[in-house]
């Protein structure tokens, strides 16, 4: 056990390495010379000092593999560069914001496993009967609605309709509208990816043993199903996790909530790159993270996991 | 069993059957949308600015006095134009990197399905976000980024078939009696992929429909006038307490097109899948 859990570690550990290395290359990727692309997002015309002198600050002028390996030393020692926009420090500035992106990832993950969960699992234990068939139908259409859409009618609705939340804000009632929006579209992907292991888990050669001995429905719930479907629901937790991150990004701008999203897509319209870079580093480093507790909690709890 | 009843199976399919009409309905938007559409989606009418729906403007006027009715109309070339360039640069990449690495073993495998369940482990739209960051905003370089956001999905499923594709015994005779790397790939492999892949294409033009939809809405795709969803929206946001209907249709279009497109894929698997169509019959 202590063995596969240092293995999953270094693995983890290597993989984050490779993505510093990934960021510190996406500057290359830009079309012509990034320099030039950023000034001139910036100030409009530049003098040769001002541009010899960001190329030096960015460490551009440098060959790559020495940018690339400045890069990965700066990051692993805290250093995450500077904006080029407010020339404050990247770090702080995304660390400032991150707590109200986390809270709002996790306010929605509760709403979509609380909702898609039960769904997903009475529609699989009632697998083709019309309820199931309905339920599905709700959930196709529940993944079909894009968020920032749903979002906007929210907003409409409960907020400059009824007046019943705030546009907009910082404290706790600002979070209701985001939280709700992401969570309801990603409880439809929960109830559809719920249902489909639970079918798997039901028709398993075990529960109907259980069953044909003819032990109480209840029985087989809690002590034959419940933990097979727990290692299925850990699978779903963390890929829907990730994907509202990913979400929070768009809700973040729908609801001007303050988050790393927000901040995201201001740097990008404004070509802060190592804004851009920081932001994707601290997603790369939080779905790293997330696949390590995944995996720890698999080994918990499958015991057909060998850790040799 | 032959393809013909294979097709017949298919068409009998209700969800098949729904998704096509759909989307058969969204490809004669698109092409005839110079002729369905009353006015031309760029025309400013300022005079009728966020005009009600009427019988003259069917979703009424936007914010610049602009017909949404055309507007939608001709977003759905757009719409269709985005998804076709993004999954077919997915689908290319992906079945690509998938036979690579399924056909053969040792190092080329480990490193392009590392690769591919590293990037997998990232929601697309971040993938896409953080492309267009560095590729620059504009509708073409979303329709790369969403194309290279989603080549995991499509390289994983590829992989898969091909792995318990070339452990079979026929494939194992044909490499015993000297067929060529480009023989067993274009022969036995790709008519064994083509399958699944019609599923995961299917659901992820969905997916790319509303990663392009999203970018747009966020500014860093289609760019003033461009008549495309995502941007209407963005742009009538500024209005929708007065005139709802500004929100209310270019959304509507957006998920009429992801649920075509779902339910149709939806359809496309049970129909392929055995087990489901043994229980669902």
């Amino acid at each position: 056990m202590t063995n596969y859990i240092i293995r999953r570690l270094i693995i983890a550990f290597i993989t984050l390495i490779l993505s510093v290395i990934g960021v510190g290359l996406l500057i290359h990727v830009v079309p012509g010379d990034p320099v030039m692309v950023m000034l001139g997002m910036n100030g409009g015309s530049a003098t040769t000092e001002q541009i010899e002198n960001m190329r030096r600050v960015l460490g551009l002028d440098q060959p790559v593999w020495i940018q690339t390996f400045d890069y990965v030393i700066g990051v692993f020692s805290g250093d995450l560069g500077t904006s080029i926009f407010t020339n404050e420090p990247v770090r702080e500035t995304l660390f400032k914001v991150l707590p109200n992106t986390l809270a709002l990832a996790f306010s929605a993950m509760l709403i979509a496993i609380g909702v898609g969960l039960p769904i997903g699992f009475f529609a699989a234990y009632n697998h083709n009967s019309w309820i199931d068939r309905l339920l599905m139908v709700v959930a196709v259409l529940g993944v079909s609605i894009p968020q920032f859409w749903l979002g906007l009618i929210f907003l409409l609705f409960f907020s400059l309709t009824l007046r019943w939340l705030p546009v907009a804000g910082e404290d706790y009632r600002s979070l209701i509208l985001p939280a709700f929006t992401l969570g309801i579209t990603y409880a439809a992907i929960v109830a559809r990816m719920t249902r489909s292991v639970m079918i798997d888990v039901f028709s398993e050669d075990f529960i109907r043993t259980a069953r044909a001995k003819g032990l109480p429905e209840s029985i087989v719930l809690l002590r034959h199903a419940l933990k097979p479907s727990l290692i299925a629901v850990i699978t779903i937790i963390g890929v829907v996790f990730g994907y509202l991150m990913g979400g929070a990004v768009v809700i973040e701008n729908v609801f001007a909530w303050n988050g790393i999203g927000r901040l995201a897509l201001e740097a990008v319209l404004r070509r802060d790159y190592p804004m851009i870079q920081g932001f994707i580093l601290i997603f790369a480093t939080v779905i790293v993270l997330m696949s390590i507790l995944m995996d720890l909690a698999y080994a918990w709890l499958d015991p057909r996991i060998t850790y040799d | 069993m032959s393809n013909r009843n294979n097709i017949k199976i298919a068409l009998q399919n209700r969800s098949i059957q729904l998704g096509g009409v759909i989307i058969l309905l969204l490809v004669i938007f698109a092409i005839f949308a110079p002729i369905i559409a009353p006015y031309d989606p760029a025309k400013l009418a300022l005079g009728k600015r966020l005009s009600a729906p009427s019988a003259a403007f069917l979703f009424g006027t936007d914010e610049f006095g602009r017909d949404i009715f055309s507007r939608v109309v001709f977003g759905a070339r757009l719409t269709l134009y985005v998804g076709l360039v993004a999954v077919g640069i997915g689908l290319v990449s992906g079945v690509t990197i998938g036979v690579l690495a399924g056909y053969f073993s040792g190092w080329v495998r480990t490193l392009l399905m590392r690769s591919i369940d590293y990037l997998y482990t990232f929601p697309d739209i971040l993938i896409a976000l953080g492309l267009v960051a560095f590729l620059g905003p504009s509708l073409s370089n979303v329709m790369i980024a969403v194309g290279i956001s989603v080549i995991p999905y499509y390289a994983r499923v590829t992989y898969s078939v091909v792995l318990v594709e070339r452990n079979k015994p026929y494939f194992e005779a044909s490499e015993i009696v000297g067929a060529s790397h480009l023989r067993l790939i274009v022969k036995h492999l790709i008519p064994n992929i083509l399958p699944p892949l019609i599923v995961v294409a299917s659901l992820g033009f969905s997916a790319a429909v509303l990663s392009a939809a999203a970018l747009s809405f966020l500014g860093l795709g289609a760019q003033p006038p461009d008549a495309e969803w995502g941007r209407m929206l963005a742009d009538g946001r500024n209005y929708i307490t007065r005139s709802p209907w500004i929100l209310l249709f270019p959304g509507l279009a957006i998920i009429i097109t992801v649920l075509g497109f779902n339910i149709l894929g939806d359809g496309i698997r049970d129909v392929l899948d055995p087990r489901q169509r043994k229980e669902g019959q």
